[in-house]
């Protein structure tokens, strides 16, 4: 895979996942009026402390036109990614402006993120510094690619040494546990895992092989890295459906192209 | 401009290593990093979340008569297309987030005879909660009072616990604490 195809293909993704994100909380404007739990009254009071332009940029994010804009902007900046990998100019800019409205609108709602926030975040840092690498004459282009790849090889394998270490994880009753929950668990799941706890044991146990084996993507010979990434996208898939994750499934697979990109180099480095 | 990018984006990978485990450093990246720009990988783990966490609210008319406990944002029913299209996880994730950051930055609310003081009332994620607690209260209320309640179970809720308890807010103006 080409540098200019990996960049392509991870803005793709992870422009799906901005405009998942925005259209998401847009749909929740509810949610940002005086009585919702991302209540702007809260904010202006305690947030917009500080320097005036400061104050000025947080007050007009805090007003419901405001916010509304600020989405919108989001939103086109996310189309503007998936179609600009050309122009590294225009795409430098897409993606400062995907960047700031994230952590603007973040720091907005104050509470109710989630990994998949995070991931979007290096995603589109990653991509910024490769595009103004580009831009600046083409030296360490690759570098936003392999911080994407670093990044998440490190995301699965610290989750997975988190759950290693986590006795609820290793005799299996992580899984039924959160199955049993209403905001992330499933009825069916929950009966069929409690009715086989050898099932709730499997399902731990790979969860975390997977996770902590995941860095091994970067220098596994091609057919298994595929494996691996196949995996990867099985289990964000079925996440996604089980529990209600949706929005990690376009967030990591947009790192996947970085992983193959470096699988690639790391290969030929190895003399493969 | 290549090499300059290049540190930059070792420094944030540098600073994500140190930020995963507990450690000195871990306390103070938290605290610089305003703009939760340092990503924390740790999902569902040690320790995954296996309660909801639901927002219930009474309310007491002028003879002092209270309603029964009703969820106010419930955890809402996830359809087939949830795997597609989901943002009401965000307004839970919101309630646990703004309740564990509470109970965490004042220990004595997770005592439920605990006297809940003017600092604790002034906290944002007590007023967030307190906004979303004074939705759909009738005519005769004159004050309520919001809990949250961590339960296992889907279709039915079961073996509650309480998290923490509000004091008593007038209906009128939500600032005003009357107990």
């Amino acid at each position: 895979m080409s540098l200019l195809d990996a960049n392509r293909a991870a803005a793709a993704l992870v422009s799906l996942a901005v405009a998942l994100w925005s259209l998401e909380f847009l749909s929740l404007s509810r949610q940002f009026e005086p009585r919702g739990v991302f209540s702007s009254s809260v904010f202006d009071s305690t947030r917009t402390r500080g320097s005036a332009v400061r104050a000025f940029v947080l007050r007009g994010v805090a007003s419901p036109k405001g916010l509304r804009l600020t989405l919108l902007l989001r939103l086109a900046a996310a189309v503007v990614i998936a179609f600009a990998t050309a122009w590294p100019g225009i795409l430098s800019l897409a993606l400062a402006c995907a960047i700031a409205t994230g952590v603007l609108l973040s720091y907005r709602c104050g509470a109710g993120g989630e990994g998949a926030d995070q991931m979007i975040t290096v995603v589109l840092g990653g991509l910024l510094a490769g595009s103004l690498a580009a831009v600046g004459g083409g030296s360490y282009a690759s570098a936003g690619l392999w911080f994407i790849a670093a990044q998440c090889c490190l995301a699965y394998c610290a989750a997975g040494i988190a759950k290693l270490g986590s006795p609820l994880w290793r005799s299996g009753d992580a899984v039924v546990r959160v199955m049993k929950t209403a905001s992330f668990g499933s009825t069916r799941m929950w009966k069929l895992m409690s009715s086989h706890p050898l099932l709730g044991r499997v399902t731990c146990w790979s969860v975390i092989a997977f996770e902590c084996l995941f860095p091994a993507a970067l220098i596994l010979p091609k057919p298994l890295m595929y494996g691996l990434l196949l995996a990867g996208a099985a289990f964000h898939i079925a996440m996604a459906f089980v529990m209600g994750l949706n929005n990690f499934v376009w967030a990591f697979l947009a790192a996947y192209p970085a992983i193959v990109y470096c699988n690639e180099r790391v290969g030929a480095m190895l003399g493969r | 401009m290549g090499p300059l990018l290049a540190g930059v984006l070792a420094i944030w990978f540098l600073l994500t290593v140190l930020f995963q485990w507990k450690n000195a450093l871990q306390a103070r990246i938290a605290e610089l990093d305003r703009l939760h720009l340092i990503p924390q990988w740790t999902f569902f783990a040690p320790n995954p979340g296996t309660y909801d966490f639901r927002l219930m609210v009474r309310v007491l008319d002028g003879d002092g008569e209270s309603s029964p406990w009703n969820e106010v944002l419930p955890v809402a029913h996830r359809g087939p297309l949830s795997g597609l299209w989901n943002p009401e996880r965000r307004i839970n994730k919101a309630i646990v987030d703004l309740t564990q950051r509470l109970v965490r930055a004042h220990p004595s609310l997770a005592n439920p005879d605990a006297i809940v003081g003017s600092d604790v009332q002034a906290a944002p994620n007590y007023r967030r909660l307190l906004a979303c607690a004074t939705n759909g209260h009738g005519d005769r209320a004159v004050r309520f009072q919001f809990m949250v309640v961590a339960t296992t179970g889907i279709e039915m809720p079961e073996d509650p616990r309480l998290v923490f308890k509000s004091a008593l807010h007038e209906t009128a103006g939500t600032d005003h604490v009357t107990a």
